[in-house]
């Protein structure tokens, strides 16, 4: 057996010892002394301790590694094994230093229930942590898989270590940061949805339960906040998108004709895009009001834009206004690089201004138009600040987009788990969204 | 040697100075924006102003941004406020997830804080298991504003002789008002859950939510005459719309009758509207209540908090109390400190009449475990039963539906 085909396994070893390491947690009531053992994989799946952020850095890394030693990649194995060693070591400093263990605070109030200890949350002062010794030889068989996998550290084949882990050095930050803050979340996320969760004690696994009820318990609550949150922002996906690419691409025309002052133009159109969707949404606010705003005032009417029949409008132009920037420019780009002798050649045709851009232009725009239709969609899909802070629930449920009550429902009323559940739908939605458009755009490509 | 042991003196005498001059800082959250936040800043100020011992930093925001921060603060244990003040509604749900530590009796005894110093429908319903959780900053509810000089101008005043206005009577006076050529509105339909809570608590004795303490049941025909008195109304044309900006209206002479909060007072000063304060418009005198709440100072638990912390908590609330003329005059508030009925000031101000103590069981202080989502689930309601989006009765089983199903899903 090879060192690299040692050092796969060891790595391999690590995640499935993994599953069965645990800690045993103990602590004093008064004068009462209780100790409970979780399992690892439970107390990953506890929320409430920022530690355990890192053991899903850990095993990923650890799944890399794996995955780099089986095609004799000796030096991205050992750099991903060391990450692992180094996360998971990190990990049981930590959470042993933690002097009240949340995660771990569940399981020690039943014990000291069990006990007949009659005690309040602030009594239990410190919850000391031990992990079994499976831990241990898990933390040993990365650390392994590190020393007997790494490739050679002689000086002549020092240029052969760095070829190999520069690139990973150029998107190490990013990584880190995407796996510790987005995808780690993200998977709680997932997980939330199969549990009951008030945000404040520890979550109750109640497997489909919340899927079953936004979806076929048609009495509930959250079944009608489900159809009429993703109805609405549907109908705001079918108004908005439209003018998301209509609008800035009808800009980029404008501007690629080289008008007096196109850059300034440029730039003053590009600006909303770098303002915050509360700044944005604020300034818009003042240019509704009823009593005070512009447009009532340079149209001599007193209409409500906060209400309908205007708001998904009013929505419609904010929204439009904000995201036309970044699309403009991605649409000059695109038409800078049309080729000027297909102009011409249409010209030598006698084709007008329309004839052109129906044949030349918009030929030449397909897959940037593709890119911007999935990313306005997304991003649609994805509407919160502007109803929310424009309009809120002050229309009962008339514009109440599905962010909105997933945000309600979490966070204001502390339902997190059917919130997370809501959540999952709609990542679900976009992604099937997505998804068609994507094999659109590939179709279209390979055409 | 003797260098030595001057410098060693030296040095233990600086830190004797140092830790004599020792303050206390104190981190207060409040739900105080907009002119209650800057009032409350003053009162601030003016208690580090006071005395050298106790520094308090002041954190004013939304109700709403309050009620989101606690919990996660409590629960991750980083940067909790040493004392917060909240609406008292909200303390039983607090109490429950053991996020409020009770207050020490005999420590906050030595900074001068007694239950009889306050405002008694106030105190005791934060006395949960023998133990005491929320010292009363104030009560403050909705009650009735009417333009005097409107009143005056149209012969209204025959309408608020006995010192209560019935909804009868808003038809009354509108009829009179509008013959004798007044054209704007009669009444308003404005903040709906308080309004209309306060109106529930006069039809129902104790102004019930819920009859087990954890599940919402509404008295289904008070909240159903209550929905129906307001959708009349609103159908014969003595309310002002969904879009009408009701406080402007009021301030420019176009609104008869205004329901508002105490708290507004400042404002209608401010913008020289000659007023009069009312209790809530009622059904019957005889069963007039309005919605009230109170603000509560709290303590969050906190592991880390110092006896000594807690101390320089208590002195800091008693001076609220003791000092809470301010917070009458300027921000139009009933303080809960009953010293404060003593002075002639007060007394003259036109919400001291919420102060009675004959009418301290007027005084609709809900207090429902799951308030917060009730609050939520009733004001989505709104005015969707007013102009019949909704029936009067899917409102209701709306209201109760929800909450039933997030506590379910808790």
């Amino acid at each position: 057996m090879t060192r690299s085909k040692i050092a796969a396994f060891l790595a391999l070893a690590f995640v499935v010892l993994f599953c069965f390491a645990g800690v045993t947690a103990t602590t004093t009531v008064k004068d009462v002394t209780v100790s409970v053992e979780m399992g690892m994989p439970k107390l990953l799946f506890s929320l409430s301790s920022a530690p355990l952020l890192l053991i899903p850095l850990a095993i990923v890394a650890a799944v890399a590694a794996f995955i780099a030693f089986i095609q004799n990649e000796k030096n991205v194995g050992m750099l991903f094994s060391f990450v692992a060693a180094v996360s998971f070591a990190l990990f049981m400093v930590f959470f042993s230093m933690e002097e009240k263990n949340s995660a771990l605070y569940t399981p020690i109030s039943e014990a000291l229930n069990l006990a007949e200890v009659k005690f309040k949350k602030r009594d239990v002062k410190l919850i000391s942590t031990s992990f079994d010794i499976m831990t241990y030889i898990a933390l040993a068989c990365i650390a392994l898989s590190c020393v007997i996998g790494h490739g050679s550290f002689a000086k002549d084949q020092r240029h052969i270590l760095k070829r190999d882990l520069l690139p990973y050095a150029y998107i190490a930050p990013h990584l880190f940061f995407f796996v510790v803050f987005f995808m780690t979340p993200a998977i709680y996320g997932i997980y939330a949805a199969f549990t009951k969760w008030d945000l404040f004690n520890e979550p109750v696994f109640t497997g489909l339960e919340n899927f079953k009820t936004l979806l076929f318990d048609s009495s509930n609550t959250y079944y009608k906040q489900l159809r009429n949150g993703l109805g609405n922002t549907i109908k705001f996906v079918v108004m908005c998108v439209p003018f998301c690419i209509i609008v800035p691409l009808s800009v980029a025309l404008a501007l690629n004709a080289r008008p007096k002052g196109n850059k300034l133009f440029q730039a003053l159109y590009y600006l909303p895009s770098l303002m915050s969707i509360s700044t944005v949404t604020l300034t818009w606010r003042y240019v509704f009001n009823v009593q005070y705003g512009i447009v009532n005032k340079c149209f001599g009417v007193k209409a409500n834009f906060f209400m309908p029949p205007y708001t998904w409008i009013m929505l419609v132009i904010v929204t439009v206004w904000w995201c036309t920037g970044s699309t403009m420019v991605i649409y000059q780009s695109a038409l800078a690089s049309v080729p000027q002798d297909q102009y011409e050649a249409a010209a030598v045709d006698g084709a007008g201004t329309i004839q052109k851009f129906f044949n030349v232009t918009l030929p030449n725009m397909v897959y940037p138009l593709m890119y911007t239709l999935v990313t306005a969609v997304v991003a649609q899909f994805n509407i919160f600040g502007q109803p929310d802070i424009l309009v809120g629930f002050s229309n009962g449920e008339a514009n109440a987009v599905l962010l909105q009550y997933i945000y309600e429902n979490s966070v204001k009323k502390q339902v997190a788990g059917m919130s997370s559940a809501m959540a999952v739908i709609l990542g679900l939605c976009i992604m099937v969204v997505s998804f068609i458009q994507m094999r659109m755009m590939v179709k279209n490509q390979e055409n | 040697m003797k260098k030595t042991l001057a410098l060693v003196l030296s040095l233990v005498m600086l830190l004797a100075a140092a830790n004599a001059m020792a303050v206390t800082e104190i981190d207060y959250w409040s739900v105080f924006t907009g002119g209650d936040g800057a009032v409350m800043q003053g009162m601030v100020d003016a208690f580090n102003a006071s005395q050298d011992e106790v520094h308090v930093n002041h954190t004013p925001m939304t109700a709403d941004d309050l009620y989101q921060k606690i919990p996660l603060t409590v629960q991750t244990g980083t940067g909790i406020p040493d004392v917060a003040v909240v609406h008292i509604e909200r303390i039983p749900n607090f109490v429950a997830k053991d996020m409020l530590y009770p207050y020490d009796m005999e420590l906050v005894a030595q900074a001068g804080i007694v239950a009889e110093n306050y405002n008694q429908a106030a105190w005791e319903r934060t006395d949960i298991d023998g133990e005491h959780y929320g010292i009363p900053l104030d009560v403050h509810g909705y009650i009735t504003y009417i333009n005097k000089d409107l009143f005056d101008k149209y012969d209204l005043n025959e309408f608020v002789a006995d010192g209560y206005i019935t909804f009868d009577e808003i038809r009354a006076l509108g009829d009179k008002a509008r013959a004798a050529g007044f054209t704007g509105q009669i009444f308003d339909l404005g903040w709906m859950r308080a309004q209309l809570l306060g109106y529930y608590a006069q039809l129902c004795d104790g102004h019930k939510l819920t009859d087990d303490g954890v599940n919402l049941s509404l008295d289904k025909d008070a909240m159903k005459k209550v929905m129906e008195t307001m959708k009349s109304l609103y159908e014969d044309g003595y309310t002002t719309q969904k879009t009408d900006d009701y406080s402007s209206m009021f301030y420019g002479g176009e609104l008869l009758v205004w329901s508002e909060g105490i708290w507004m007072k400042a404002a209608v000063v401010d913008a020289g509207v000659n007023f009069e304060m009312y209790p809530a418009v009622c059904f019957e005198p005889s069963t007039c209540k309005e919605w009230m709440s109170s603000h509560n100072f709290v303590q969050f638990a906190d592991e880390e908090r110092t006896e000594e912390e807690d101390l320089a908590v208590a002195k800091f609330i008693n001076f609220m109390g003791e000092n809470s003329l301010t917070w009458a005059k300027d921000a139009g508030q009933v303080p809960a400190h009953v010293s404060l009925n003593a002075v002639e000031e007060y007394a003259s101000m036109p919400q001291a009449f919420l102060s009675d103590p004959e009418r301290v069981d007027e005084l609709a202080i809900y207090y429902y475990l799951h308030w917060g989502l009730f609050d939520t689930a009733f004001s989505r309601v709104g005015w969707d039963f007013v102009d019949g989006t909704i029936s009067i009765d899917d409102a209701i089983a709306q209201i109760e539906q929800e909450v039933a199903d997030a506590i379910a899903a808790q």
